[in-house]
């Protein structure tokens, strides 16, 4: 019996844009728990819509002339959807509906190839309908419970990795210093970027690098200025990883001077940073720069990350991973770039450095690195390429050049490293001094941005020790005149001691505001050794009253100007201990504890425990605290400063460690939570009585006055050397 | 925990002597001991600590595990070899309980073995006095070229420093006072031989000696002997050194190469206790070797 058109033409209406509407609908919500097929559901509905009308299209345009195979394919499609009904009765119902209708999508694309000869826009329906189909097959796999899939096809992974220094910066921030959260607005922003030779490889302690130093320098010496030093180095940085790192991670920050000192990982052997065989870091960094960009694009990602593309990823793309190398040569894989980067190259990032300097309005400033036991400057730039570059881009852009060569060159014969390019302690502080003349003193562009940024440049440059070495025959026959006065005295007064090879020498000279004349004849009997060392520095500050200094109801005074800062998590994220102006914490996160000898104040020992990390250490706290009880300087006992920095809770015993905290005269209350926790106490102070505060806030404590620390400043004009 | 001094714990140690009075004695003896203790404590046991504090090694103390030292360096795993190479000079590594490492010179190793001084640990003391210093060593064959186009990396060199004071500076800050008497052995052209004294990293030359410019490759060996007074150096059994005026016997004894190796084959040190007259050898533990 022929069945009536007028039915089936109902029916094919039904299949062809009724089905897809109710399937797609009904499944919707389920699949969007497992994965986003909604997206896709909507233009796949889309499609078939489309697609549906075609065909319908097609049939009215053929007067049903394949009546037999629409008959037998509308037959098949009911009993599918039966079948699928009925089956989703009984199981996890969307995978097989879904199965299903794979199945039934698949017999219409099947007939739209049989007899479409009149179908004018063949290719496009054909297209459609495998698009279509490929939706519903990524309905299917999106209906598949994550558990049944191999992991390959369920994580997506990025087109290019992330640039590792940039998780490492959120991860682990910079060496030894966070930005801090309380800093004035005003507060100048410098950071030192490079390769391991900033980041301070292999120092053990980040206050040894050229980074901390100029950061302790800047404190000591610019007065009534805020600047913050951050160490941005990474380990293995060529200048490309400073270029996208400055981009990627150091804008936010707002520097106001970016100091860069790289070349030579750029001409190390390649491959480089990003292991990219043949390419020089330029080259894979412009790649990247592109595969960043274009995995963050939305239809990519949505591309990406459909389980269809992941089976697609995994059977296809990973199997021509491994193919790919037995079918070539195999000679590109041996075949590296000679450097990482070429000196023209080299010219390029540092130009696109500059162009950001302007853009962001920050300063850079370029640092020749240098080499263990190096040859004077202008012979090295007769044969280093890349120092070249460096020359010709500081003039070009009119930016401070540091020049650590020179003064390394004049020291050839000293160990200023620890291996032919990482400087030890000496070397960082050679780097460092050079880097702070250049910027306050020799750059004048420097100085000029300095100025623009609210430095006074009229403060004269001020210590509180000054060091020198002589040879011996020199100074056997020669008498030393210095101009030397203590600016920030007022109301009090301090005095002038002088040091031969560590030994005072003389009796101590009245220091005054004004510049006074000093003569230094060095005594035979301290010309032991060859060369000489002299050093200077402003000694005990005369003060009317003793006050301030007292440590609250503990009967004790301090001998000297203490500032105790801490800084939990969320409340500035710092610690600081400083005794007269010169900081001594360890700066690590937990417990920082300072000891000062209780008669001379000076320091005797500093220790960190990060507790954060393990109960351990909250265990070698206690032991560290209690041991400071019978420890004595001349009688006294000591003063104890505690400062916590991020968090002083977690892993703590909480009982022992107030029992040890007491025993310095602390309350025993310890801080909560990322909270922060300050004490200056005295081992064997009743409980109570020290100097103590703690809580969700920033803490600060000050023991002294500041002024009478300024005082201790020293000013030196050399006339006779 | 990462700290620049170490105490010996000595308030655990007066707990436990507290609580051997409190069981052994009786309550008379107990009071007694009870008044004698902050006595004890404030006259006598504190100052002796505040004394050995000042006295306090300023090298890193020996690691406390040893075991790799234990076995023959060819049992070992490749890491516990490196572990053992890495503790001391460049190609030459040398016994921790022996030759330690100042704690502000302490260093990440990671891949590279840092150039910096090892310290003869029992110079330390104020009453050890050195002997003799004997070395039996080569440095790695390099040209003439090479050192003057790369001295970063050719510079074949050691310094044997004698008669050293270091005091500690605060965290960050340059030390007190960091002296030394060496003599340098260097093969390199750029780089003269003698007797030198240093000052905080900066050297003066007290005798320049150009025999004793050496080629990288030969095999030497160099005696310093020390006497009241004077100090004379030997190169290949040959005087070629003789400097007098100072007592060298006393003070801190390093030893130092540059990143150029120098395979050390025999390193023998004799010295004494003047508190005591003892005698004391240090032979070179090559572990492996």
């Amino acid at each position: 019996m022929t069945p009536k058109v007028g039915l089936l033409k109902t029916l094919l209406y039904i299949i062809a844009l009724g089905l897809p509407l109710l399937v797609f609908i009904v499944p919707l919500p389920i699949a969007d728990s497992y994965y986003h097929g909604w997206r896709l559901g909507v233009l796949a509905f889309v499609l078939y819509t489309i697609i549906g009308a075609g065909i319908f299209g097609s049939f009215l345009a053929r007067n049903l002339s394949s009546e037999t195979l629409l008959r037998s394919f509308a037959t098949t499609s009911l009993v599918l959807l039966l079948l699928v009904v009925l089956l989703s009765l009984f199981f996890d119902w969307e995978l097989p509906f879904a199965l299903g209708f794979v199945l039934l999508w698949f017999g219409i694309f099947l007939f739209s190839l049989v007899d479409n000869s009149r179908i004018r826009i063949r290719g496009l329906m054909t297209f459609l309908i495998a698009l279509a189909i490929l939706c519903s097959f990524e309905l299917t796999l999106s209906a598949i419970p994550e558990r049944y899939l191999i992991d390959q096809v369920v994580v997506v992974p990025p087109l290019a990795e992330r640039e590792r220094s940039e998780a490492l910066y959120e991860q682990k921030g910079f060496r030894g210093e966070r930005p801090c959260t309380d800093c004035s607005e005003q507060a100048i922003r410098i950071f030192t970027m490079g390769g391991s030779s900033t980041y301070g490889i292999p120092l053990y302690y980040s206050t040894g690098t050229y980074s901390s130093v100029l950061g302790r320098m800047l404190e000591e010496r610019r007065v009534g200025e805020s600047f913050e030093v951050f160490n941005a180095g990474i380990a293995g940085h060529g200048i490309i990883q400073v270029l996208h790192s400055i981009e990627a991670s150091i804008i936010e920050h707002k520097p106001d001077i970016i100091s860069i000192m790289s070349w030579f990982n750029d001409s190390a052997p390649g491959p480089g940073w990003w292991g990219v065989h043949g390419k020089s870091d330029r080259d894979a960094y412009i790649q990247l720069r592109v595969l960043w960009t274009l995995q963050n694009w939305w239809l990519y990602q949505q591309i990406h990350s459909t389980r269809a593309y992941g089976l697609f990823r995994f059977y296809v793309l990973r199997s021509w991973e491994h193919l790919a190398p037995l079918l070539s040569s195999g000679k590109e894989e041996g075949k590296g770039h000679p450097t990482r980067i070429s000196p023209k190259e080299f010219r390029w990032a540092l130009e696109e450095v500059m162009k950001l300097g302007k853009e962001h309005d920050f300063l850079p400033v370029l640092i020749l690195e240098p080499l263990h036991r190096t040859h004077p400057v202008e012979k090295m730039l007769e044969k280093n390429r890349y120092y070249q570059v460096i020359f010709d881009v500081s003039k070009k852009y009119n930016v401070p050049l540091v020049d650590t060569v020179t003064p390394m060159s004049k020291r050839q014969d000293q160990w200023l490293f620890y291996d032919f390019i990482h400087p030890n302690l000496d070397g960082h502080r050679l780097i460092a001094e050079e880097l702070y003349d250049t910027l306050l003193t020799k750059s004048k562009v420097a100085r000029d941005f300095l100025h623009s940024r609210g430095v006074n440049l009229d403060l004269p440059e001020l210590k509180r020790h000054y060091h020198y070495q002589f040879e011996s025959d020199k100074l056997a026959h020669s008498t030393l005149e210095f101009n030397i006065r203590a600016p920030y005295l007022a109301e009090f007064s301090t005095l002038l001691n002088f040091y031969v090879n560590g030994e005072i020498i003389g009796e101590p000279k009245t220091l005054s505001s004004k510049f006074q004349q000093f003569k230094l004849a060095i005594p035979e009997q301290a010309l032991k050794t060859p060369i000489v060392d002299i050093a200077f520095e402003a000694g005990a500050v005369q003060t009317a009253g003793m006050e301030p200094y007292k440590l609250r109801d503990t009967d004790r005074y301090s001998p000297v100007h203490l500032e105790v800062k801490s800084g939990g998590k969320d409340y500035g994220w710092t610690v600081q201990v400083e005794a007269n102006g010169k900081r001594l914490d360890p700066k690590t996160r937990g417990y920082n504890v300072v000891v000062l000898g209780g008669d001379s104040g000076k320091y005797l020992s500093s220790a960190a425990f990060d507790t954060f990390s393990s109960p351990e250490q909250s265990i070698k706290l206690i032991e560290y605290l209690e041991s400071l009880s019978s420890f004595t300087e001349n009688g006294e006992p000591p003063i104890v400063i505690i400062a916590v920095h991020t968090d002083g809770f977690h892993n703590v015993d909480s009982e022992l460690l107030s029992q040890a905290v007491e025993k310095l005269g602390g309350s025993g209350k310890l801080p909560g939570p990322f909270e922060s926790y300050a004490l200056i106490g005295v081992p064997g102070a009743a409980p109570g009585t020290a100097i103590e505060e703690l809580g969700p806030r920033l803490v600060e404590l000050s023991v002294g006055s500041e002024e009478i620390t300024r005082a201790k400043l020293l000013e030196v004009q050399e006339i006779n050397f | 925990m990462t700290t620049s001094w170490r105490h010996p714990g000595a308030f655990g140690c007066m707990i436990g002597w507290y609580r051997d009075i409190a069981s052994n004695f009786k309550p008379g003896a107990f009071t007694v001991a009870f008044l004698l203790l902050p006595f004890l404590t404030d006259y006598l046991l504190a100052p002796c600590l505040a004394q050995s504090d000042s006295e306090r090694s300023v090298l890193l103390p020996v690691p406390t595990n040893l075991s790799n030292y234990q076995r023959p360096f060819d049992e070992l795993s490749r890491l516990a070899q490196w572990r053992i190479m890495i503790h001391g000079l460049r190609d030459a590594p040398l016994d921790p309980r022996v030759w330690g490492i100042r704690v502000v010179d302490r260093s990440e190793n990671r891949q590279l073995v840092p150039m910096r001084p090892f310290f003869l640990r029992a110079s330390e003391q104020a009453d050890f006095q050195l002997d003799k210093v004997l070395i039996d060593f080569k440095f790695r064959r390099v040209g003439k070229g090479m050192m003057h186009r790369r001295p970063d990396t050719y510079t074949p060199m050691i310094d044997i420093g004698f008669s050293g004071v270091y005091k500690k500076g605060a965290p960050g800050e340059r030390a007190l006072k960091d002296s030394s008497y060496l003599v340098r052995l260097s093969g390199s052209p750029l780089f003269d031989s003698g007797l030198f004294y240093s000052s905080h990293g900066k050297l003066a030359p007290i005798i320049v000696e150009e025999q004793l410019n050496l080629e990288a490759g030969d095999n030497y060996r160099v005696e310093l002997l020390f006497d009241k007074n004077q100090l004379r150096l030997l190169l290949n059994n040959q005087e070629l050194l003789v400097h007098s005026g100072k007592d060298f016997r006393t003070g801190l004894v390093s030893l130092t190469t540059d990143w150029h190796p120098a395979k050390i084959e025999k390193l023998h040190l004799t010295g004494s206790l003047s508190s005591t007259g003892e005698s004391v050898v240090f032979e070179y533990s090559k572990a492996k070797q």
